[in-house]
């Protein structure tokens, strides 16, 4: 069985497994960290924004993706700590922005609010350091547009 | 104008100008960073219109008698970001650089918000 389409609840549930598989990880983001000060602290970081991107989420109940998505960034911009919590709360930022509005998403939509949240967070900063997340969310962004582009 | 170490040695000086660009250098990583507000004007604007970068641009080192070295940096920052958490970026990283680069220890790093830029994608 193929998705072709996702739905407010199942966002819901990506956000949220993917909050717990973070929190388990945190450890290991954690003994990564080496920009911009090497304390060792963005998986904590990391985790404490996220658990507030999905508290938002879980606080509101709705079949709504653009909703979903809103309350998500909401979360995480009210939790961001750490200057990786202020990258991820920008990345879907923007994510949420591309979605508002729309009650279901298809690939190709997902693959644009990708691409638009790391847009945005690009936007945010005078000199991007490259090797950060945002080079991560960067190419994982556009392996997923020419991803959805094929299919 | 220049802040002093002392070693095993000898002295070491660095001038308030160097302090000045490494932590300008090293605001600017921060993210949601888009700019740093001059507090010289005239010398600011002179460098601009040369065209050459300057790192040293909003910050401003002060020491006081007692060797206390106080740094001051006037940002800006982007707008949607948690303002709060940025500054508190800055501070960390500042300290950090500087105490990686030039061994110093800094009492403080103050920061002012002097402007947040609306960007409309």
């Amino acid at each position: 069985m193929t998705i072709k389409i996702i739905e407010g609840e199942k966002f819901a549930h990506m956000l949220i497994e993917g909050a717990n598989n973070l929190s388990n990880n945190a450890k290991i983001i954690d003994a990564l960290n080496v920009f911009p000060v090497p304390d060792g602290d963005t998986g904590t970081n990391l985790n404490l924004t996220i658990t507030s991107g999905v508290k938002e989420v879980k606080g509101q109940s709705t079949e709504h993706v653009g909703k979903v998505a809103g309350a998500f960034a909401k979360g995480l911009l009210m939790g961001a700590r750490g200057n990786s919590g202020v990258i991820l709360s920008q990345l879907f930022r923007g994510f949420s922005k591309s979605v508002e509005g729309k009650e279901t998403i298809n690939a190709k939509d997902l693959s644009k609010a990708f691409e638009f949240g790391v847009e945005m967070a690009y936007k945010a900063v005078m000199k991007p350091v490259e090797g950060t997340i945002l080079t991560v969310a960067k190419d994982s962004a556009k392996k997923a547009v020419t991803f959805a582009k094929k299919k | 104008m220049t802040i002093e170490m002392k070693t095993n040695y000898g002295k070491i000086d660095v001038s308030k100008e160097v302090v000045a660009v490494i932590a300008g250098g090293a605001a600017i990583d921060c993210y949601g960073i888009v700019g740093m507000a001059s507090q010289k004007q005239l010398k600011d604007g002179i460098t601009d219109l040369l065209g050459k970068e300057n790192l040293g641009r909003g910050v401003i080192i002060r020491e006081l008698e007692d060797d206390e070295i106080h740094i001051d940096m006037y940002i800006i920052v982007s707008y949607g970001t948690k303002i709060s958490e940025v500054a508190h970026n800055v501070q960390s990283k500042v300290k950090y650089q500087l105490e990686q680069m030039l061994g110093l220890k800094v009492d403080s790093v103050n920061i002012f918000v002097q402007g947040v830029r609306v960007t409309n994608p």
